[in-house]
């Protein structure tokens, strides 16, 4: 669909998103080379979507409209997406600089609007493309901001006690989650690779504990996750729990890989899932007891298990690089600090987490990362996994 | 072994299982099947090993063996497990296996090995592997030493790492006692020259001690709390009293004044992130007139939210405080890039595991010193001879420890007219207190803490 960016905007139709999502698969398929810019309206603060202001945003668009063979795509997410041929730098220059003047007077609710300009070049970044799109699809209505909260009482000792013995008799079961890792891959977009099994700490706290900010004291936490784990250990060691489970991971502390419930786990593993299961684990907790952590490194690897450091900061990740860690898998916890910080290079496959946002995508293929988790590959990355990528 | 000169009290009675072990084995001898035995000799590895976890998970490493090769595992009362099974060819044991990834009572050995790597110089002499029929000789022997053995069982409970009753009457105590009743001092050095007598005290470290705390509190004072989670949470509880103390004395000088003074060895305090940020210490260390102070932080605390530790690091940075990376072992420091954290001081653990470790891991470790500097390091836990003869041989000059304490207290002797009466433990224990009833039997205190020169001290040599 090709139309001049003065004329009122279309409505969504499915019809556009097919019509896109042909495009994306046309360039991937031919290689022609289009340009994109697509405008995250739907990234929009709740309190600037009223019908005017994406009116706004739509109009910041407008010089789009000289580009050559411009095409204009209207989601359903309220994202606008347009392509064209050929140079156009000044173009999506002047778009930021209306898009950035149209907001000027809203700079508390979005201080820099060119966040929600995104640049793509098909047929390179098809992958992402899809998986904006697919997201876009499935988009559900924003829901209104949750009144702010004032933080509960901090979990104490006794609390902890209570809550500790609350949770032995508890059905931990209707607390388990999976969360998605996807391998982005230009030729097959998002492919499932494995999926996160936890129990989901903010239920459990709601139900459990309401009212209380379990995480306020960061060891009594530590101390509880550790708890988690060995719920969760028994529950995956259950008859015919992981019966039909594809490849999956769990986040563990190294206390808890040293434990008899894991063991009870590991027996209980079906022989099709050796080599399939991925044990992260935390880097304080690695410090806090190297010994043991060597220990449980050997025992997991010698019953086939992956291994992975989670949670890395910019901060933290240099501590691990080039260094005797013997892991398979970093796992960088997206922040926008990410961007300012030189990378160091790593020879271990690397998985950014918290990916809810597509400037994480971006800087995670700028840095080659293939493997991702959050909220934005929840959305697109549904589907069974069949086997850990070698 | 038989024990020569032990007490009958001290007698242990072999247990069922090694009893039944030698019988087994001699069975086992009469059959015609080929058997074999794996012994893996948890009884040799040095304390704090084995721990819970080592036991837990070579028996389970043994008893899928047995389960696989018509085999039976013993635990035996020194600790030592022994597996008894089929001794089929390697083909034959591949062939049994119940998925490709079990392990076949051939592979044992090897794996077992690594495993305790970490915890033994040669881990090659834990495990013992011997066919029935060709090593009769020697797995006979080595049942009959067992039965004969008078060695007290090992105690290894394992219940995990414990509720949380102990931390909360240890939480308890800490808001009821005095806290300069329950702290404890220690004193590093600086080794001067190339002779090792040559010492000049270089800091006080002031800790909590949670044994004192759990003796009060009716506790086990070998093992107050198993979960070093719990005590990094009550090392924040003695934080808050810590500098409360500190902060008293600063308007009432007490004890710890006495051995803060301008000219002598600085403070060092251990404290947790939460501590420095609830307590306004940056404040108080700003303040015109006060001695500089040495804050230690744990490197588990710094890990945990390393983001935190450089905001706190910078701010006691900037209010001329000295930050210490404390309580890093020499396992993380093969693992880590700590240079990266900006503090001043490093404080690496001696074990006596550092001193004989094999030429790879010996490697790794130099590389590691190398890369933080010698000089930004101090060696702690130095209780013995052997760990100041290695920390010197990587070009480490700090060094604390009980060896230390005693190097100390022998030149204070030799420098002290008042210490006709005195031995070598009480100077020790007098120094390492700071309580007023503790020091009172010393008549030279400006001695104890370290306001006197020693002899052959080079006072203002780096």
């Amino acid at each position: 669909m090709s139309l001049t960016l003065h004329a009122p905007l279309p409505l969504p139709t499915a019809a556009d998103a097919e019509r896109l999502a042909q495009v994306i698969a046309d360039s991937a398929r031919t290689g022609v080379v289009r340009e994109v810019l697509w405008l995250r309206r739907s990234d929009l603060p709740a309190r600037l979507r009223a019908p005017r202001h994406l009116q706004l945003a739509a109009d910041a668009l407008a010089p789009m409209g000289q580009a050559a063979r411009v095409q204009v795509f209207a989601l359903a997410n309220d994202d606008l997406v347009v392509l064209w041929r050929g140079a156009a730098e000044a173009l999506v220059a002047a778009c930021v600089a209306a898009l950035r003047h149209m907001f000027i007077a809203e700079a508390a609710l979005l201080p820099d609007p060119q966040t929600l300009l995104h640049r793509f070049r098909l047929p390179d970044e098809a992958a992402m493309m899809r998986l904006l799109l697919a997201r876009a699809q499935h988009a559900t209505p924003p829901a209104p901001a949750p009144p702010p909260k004032t933080p509960g009482p901090r979990l104490t000792l006794a609390g902890l006690a209570a809550l500790e013995a609350n949770l032995a008799s508890a059905d931990v079961a209707r607390f388990a989650r999976r969360r998605p890792v996807c391998v982005l891959d230009d030729a097959n977009g998002l492919v499932p690779a494995w999926e996160t099994r936890q129990l989901s700490v903010r239920e459990i706290a709601d139900t459990l504990a309401p009212g209380h900010d379990l995480t306020a004291e960061p060891w009594l936490f530590r101390r509880l996750t550790r708890s988690l784990d060995r719920r969760m250990l028994a529950l995956l060691a259950a008859a015919d729990e992981l019966r039909d489970a594809g490849p999956f991971g769990l986040n563990l502390n190294v206390g808890s890989v040293l434990a008899p419930e894991f063991l009870r786990f590991d027996a209980a593993l079906p022989a099709r899932l050796r080599g399939q299961v991925v044990l992260g684990l935390d880097p304080a907790d690695l410090l806090a007891d190297p010994a043991a952590f060597q220990f449980a490194r050997t025992f997991a690897r010698a019953r086939h298990y992956r291994l992975m450091l989670r949670n890395l900061t910019p901060a933290l990740l240099p501590l691990f690089v080039g260094t005797e860690l013997a892991v398979d898998v970093l796992q960088l916890q997206w922040s926008e600090a990410w961007v300012t910080t030189p990378m160091p290079a790593v020879a271990t496959t690397l998985l950014l987490s918290h990916t809810d946002r597509v400037e994480a995508l971006h800087w995670g293929r700028a840095c080659g990362i293939r493997l991702y988790q959050g909220a934005l590959i929840t959305a697109a990355g549904r589907g069974t996994p069949a086997r850990l990528p070698s | 072994m038989a024990d020569g000169g032990g007490s009958v009290a001290h007698r242990v009675a072999p247990s069922l299982s090694e009893r039944t072990l030698l019988e087994t084995v001699q069975r086992q001898l009469r059959a015609p099947a080929r058997r074999m035995a794996i012994v893996l000799h948890l009884s040799r590895l040095t304390s704090p090993a084995p721990r819970p976890h080592h036991r837990r998970i070579a028996r389970a490493l043994l008893q899928e063996s047995a389960q696989q090769h018509d085999g039976q595992v013993f635990s035996l009362g020194n600790g030592d497990l022994v597996l008894l099974c089929s001794a089929a060819s390697d083909n034959a044991q591949r062939a049994t296996r119940w998925h490709a990834t079990s392990v076949t009572p051939g592979e044992l050995p090897a794996i077992l090995a690594r495993l305790m790597r970490v915890d033994t110089p040669d881990p090659r002499r834990l495990v013992s592997s011997w066919m029935l029929r060709t090593d009769a000789e020697a797995i006979l022997a080595y049942g009959h030493a067992r039965v004969a053995e008078t060695a007290a069982p090992p105690t290894l409970n394992d219940d995990g790492f414990g509720d949380t009753s102990d931390a909360i009457a240890l939480l308890r105590q800490i808001e009821t006692e005095a806290a300069t009743d329950l702290l404890h001092r220690q004193t590093a050095v600086l080794v001067q020259g190339e002779a090792r007598s040559s010492i000049r005290p270089l800091f006080f470290e002031l800790t909590f001690s949670v044994q004192a705390l759990a003796i009060r509190a009716g506790i086990d004072p070998a093992r107050p709390v198993r979960d070093p989670f719990l005590l990094r949470h009550l090392a924040e509880q003695m934080d808050t009293r810590l500098l409360r103390a500190l902060q008293a004395e600063a308007e009432a000088p007490g004890p710890l004044s006495q051995m803060r003074r301008r000219g002598g060895p600085m403070l060092h305090i251990n404290l947790t992130l939460g501590g420095v940020e609830r307590s306004g210490l940056t404040g108080l260390l700003a303040q015109a007139g006060t001695l500089p102070l040495g804050v230690e932080i744990s490197v588990m605390d710094a890990c945990a939210d390393l983001d935190r530790f450089h905001r706190v690091r910078a701010a006691l940075q900037e209010a001329g405080a000295l930050v210490v990376l404390d309580r890093i072992s020499h396992l993380a420091l093969a693992m880590t890039d700590l240079s990266e954290l900006g503090a001043d001081l490093f404080k690496l653990d001696w074990s006596a595991a550092v001193g004989v470790l094999d030429l790879a891991d010996q490697a790794v470790l130099r590389a590691a010193v190398a890369r933080l500097g010698a000089h930004r390091l101090v060696l702690q836990g130095a209780d013995a001879e052997a760990a100041l003869v290695w920390g010197l041989d990587q070009g480490i000059r700090r060094f604390q420890g009980r060896h230390v304490d005693a190097m100390l207290a022998a030149k204070r002797i030799m420098a002290c007219p008042h210490a006709v009466g005195c031995n070598l433990a009480q100077c020790t224990e007098r120094a390492a207190t700071t309580g007023l009833a503790g020091r009172m039997a010393c008549h030279n205190p400006p001695l104890l803490d370290g306001m006197v020169p020693l002899q052959g001290e080079r006072r203002h040599a780096a």
